[in-house]
């Protein structure tokens, strides 16, 4: 048996203008509009008073008998203001963001059940496994469109101030963009997942913020110290004394250099099962991509690489931020198929 | 008369034993909640690390004031061991932790009281029993608040007991402070708690009562601090190095006029700030928006409520803004229309 997709299109296109229409959700939409604003008007303050001091130095320069050979003066003005923002945003969103997932999800079963719609609308003939898809697909869809709204506006801020926006910190952008969708998808997830095991939204809500405090209080606490008792079973190298040999040296690194690779190698696979410590690592390793790559003219040269090579050492947090959603959604659907309505 | 206490119910004329009984049975039915026994083990693993590290770091201290003080060519003599360290100090990194845990924790307690009883048509069952809605909606915040008080408390017994069999005896300053402590942090779960009852009062669906707390606890933790970073660009302006020092304590004094309103205005900092300054009685400023920290040196005339005289306003503010939201809900359930 085959799934009719139209039945589908018809109930997520539904899903979609209710959430869209919802003033809860707006709501929490017009909230992270004005966090990246706040974002925005920060990082275009930081830069006003980068360049009001490299004019001064600048100043301070040309008046005194030296040439320019002062390392101040060899870093020219294209800072990375976008990087700023971008980087403020993702750390705020780590905290606020699932939000609105969760508006979305929580009451996506629930709610039916509670108003027993659901039952009315099961009478029609429609399959269950369309409903819950087309449900999950309209909220999927509303997400999406709704992560955007912030880097759309972080976009037309930076025009309006007149910052060229290359190519590749359009293309840096939309990765934060994938990031923020599949870290709002993890959460959305959770909240459908709990909507469909109880009949009530307050307690679907419960359930998921209970989640949510889970892996983004506990969940990086337990993975430091996991972490940290890893790294003790490689004893802290000791500076090898005043004056010391090459050898001594080159030892001393290696030893320290096993002892971090034991340290991270334990705290991101921790990591990598929540999708906090997942979207945390993704935003911070973006943002050290930005600024190896657009910084300065010279950034065209670094940047392919540089992409492929980060990505290729970050794929578990990848998968991790993908199968996530996938297990909660899937754990969502079999509960709805098999749900008792009387 | 002896019947009040065995059973409150057949007494229901006097209005006292109404409350009661909604107390009673709302604090039987908080304790007795799996998403509060859930939430509550969230909480006291949040505390853990934090406690764990307070007790390394009080032996640290102790070790180091052993040792005796150590003296800087120069003369200065290094803060770190300086002074004696006080039990109260292996509290001082709980404040930060467990306010988001706990707000969220208070949040659910509260979202769902009125709300719930309205959706499931309990209410109305309710209101025909000879029982005073002034009676209901008081008896509900009553038992949420003596909830909150247990939990609080008995933690405190229990970490008491923990210092104990760690070899630290509490004096009567630092169980006088740790005492303040207890009591600031129930007054900001009782913050959420009301705020969550009030919004249940308002909101009739339960799903939509709690994501409108979470949408104001969202204002309140992301909006007011970031708000409070961009007015210190706004209003305050750059810091005036090199200029005079009349202009100097001008800005000082804007800085400092906006840290507390930003400060009123966060419950978290609020809250912050009071249990630290009752943990700390030389603390004579704690900014949140410049991340700086200023003690008075120790001299051991310090009392438990010095610093919390230095800032009365912020405890005044996060004593009583329970008790204005709990109006509110009061005014909002006595107006309810229940049909």
């Amino acid at each position: 048996m085959r799934i009719d997709l139209s039945r589908v299109a018809i109930i997520a296109r539904k899903e979609f203008a209710d959430h869209l229409t919802d003033r809860t959700f707006l709501l929490v939409l017009a909230l992270l509009g004005i966090l990246t604003l706040f974002a925005l008007e920060q990082g275009f303050a930081s830069y006003t008073h980068q360049m009001e001091q490299y004019l001064a130095i600048l100043e301070m320069t040309a008046h005194s008998e030296h040439l320019t050979t002062s390392p101040l003066v060899s870093s020219p003005p294209p800072w990375p203001v976008l990087r700023i923002i971008l980087g403020t945003m993702g750390r705020s969103f780590l905290l606020f963001s699932p939000l609105l997932a969760i508006a979305v999800g929580f009451d996506l079963i629930s709610g039916e059940r509670t108003t027993r719609s659901l039952r009315t609308l099961l009478s029609r003939p429609v399959y269950r496994d369309e409903v819950i898809t087309g449900k999950a697909v309209g909220g999927t869809a509303v997400l999406v469109f709704a992560s955007a709204v912030p880097y759309l506006l972080v976009l037309a801020g930076a025009l309006v101030a007149g910052l060229t926006v290359t190519p590749y910190d359009a293309a840096i952008m939309a990765l934060y963009w994938g990031a923020l969708v599949f870290y709002l998808l993890a959460y959305f997830g959770v909240a459908v997942a709990f909507s469909a095991f109880s009949e009530d939204g307050g307690r679907a809500l419960a359930w998921t913020m209970a989640v949510f405090i889970l892996f983004s209080v506990i969940v990086p606490v337990a993975a430091e110290d996991a972490a940290n008792s890893a790294a003790s079973s490689y004893p802290a190298p000791a500076w090898p004394g005043d004056n010391p040999t090459p050898d001594e040296v080159q030892q001393y690194l290696e030893e320290r250099s096993s002892r971090y690779a034991a340290y991270n190698g334990v705290k991101n696979t921790i990591l990598a099962l929540s999708p906090n410590g997942n979207y945390e690592t993704m935003v911070q390793m973006l943002t050290s991509l930005h600024s190896g790559g657009g910084d300065g003219d010279g950034g065209a040269v670094a940047e392919k690489p540089g992409l492929e090579d980060v990505l290729g050492r970050f794929w578990q947090n990848i998968v991790g931020l993908v199968a996530f959603p996938a297990i909660f959604l899937a754990v969502a659907y079999a509960r709805f198929m098999r749900i008792d309505l009387r | 008369m002896n019947g009040d206490k065995t059973s409150p119910i057949r007494n229901n004329r006097s209005a006292e034993s109404g409350l009661l009984t909604v107390a009673r049975k709302e604090l039987t039915d908080h304790l007795t909640s799996r998403t509060f026994l859930v939430f509550a083990a969230l909480l006291v693993v949040v505390c853990l690390l934090p406690f764990q590290e307070g007790l390394g770091g009080y032996h640290a201290t102790a070790e180091a004031y052993a040792a005796g003080p150590v003296v800087h060519p120069g003369g200065i003599v290094d803060e770190f061991g300086s002074s004696p360290p006080s039990a109260a100090d292996v509290y001082s990194r709980l404040p930060g932790a467990l306010s988001t845990t706990g707000a969220i924790l208070a949040i659910a307690m509260g979202f769902d009281l009125v709300s719930r009883e309205r959706q499931s048509g309990s209410l109305k069952l309710l209101l025909v029993r000879p029982v005073f809605r002034d009676e209901i909606i008081t008896g509900k915040a009553l038992g949420g608040l003596l909830a909150l008080a247990t939990l609080v408390f008995a933690g405190l017994a229990v970490s008491l007991g923990i210092l104990l069999v760690d070899g630290i005896v509490p004096d009567t300053d630092a169980l006088v402070s740790i005492l303040l402590f207890a009591l600031a942090t129930v007054a900001f779960l009782a913050f959420y708690f009301s705020l969550a009852l009030t919004i249940s009062t308002v909101v009739p669906r339960t799903g939509k009562a709690f994501l409108c707390a979470l949408v104001a606890f969202f204002i309140f933790t992301a909006l007011v601090p970031t708000a409070g970073a961009v007015a210190k660009d706004v209003v305050v302006g750059g810091s005036p190095l090199g200029t005079s020092p009349d202009e100097r304590g001008d800005y000082q004094t804007r800085l400092d006029l906006l840290n507390s309103v930003v400060t009123a205005f966060s419950p978290q900092w609020n809250y912050e700030l009071v249990a630290k300054s009752a943990l700390e009685p030389r603390l004579t400023a704690y900014q949140f928006l410049e991340g700086r920290i200023a003690h008075l040196p120790y001299d051991g005339t310090a009392h438990p409520t010095d610093a919390l005289a230095r800032f009365w306003q912020n405890a005044l503010v996060l004593f009583t803004a329970p008790f204005v939201l709990f109006g509110i809900a009061y005014l909002a359930f006595q107006r309810m229309d229940v049909r």
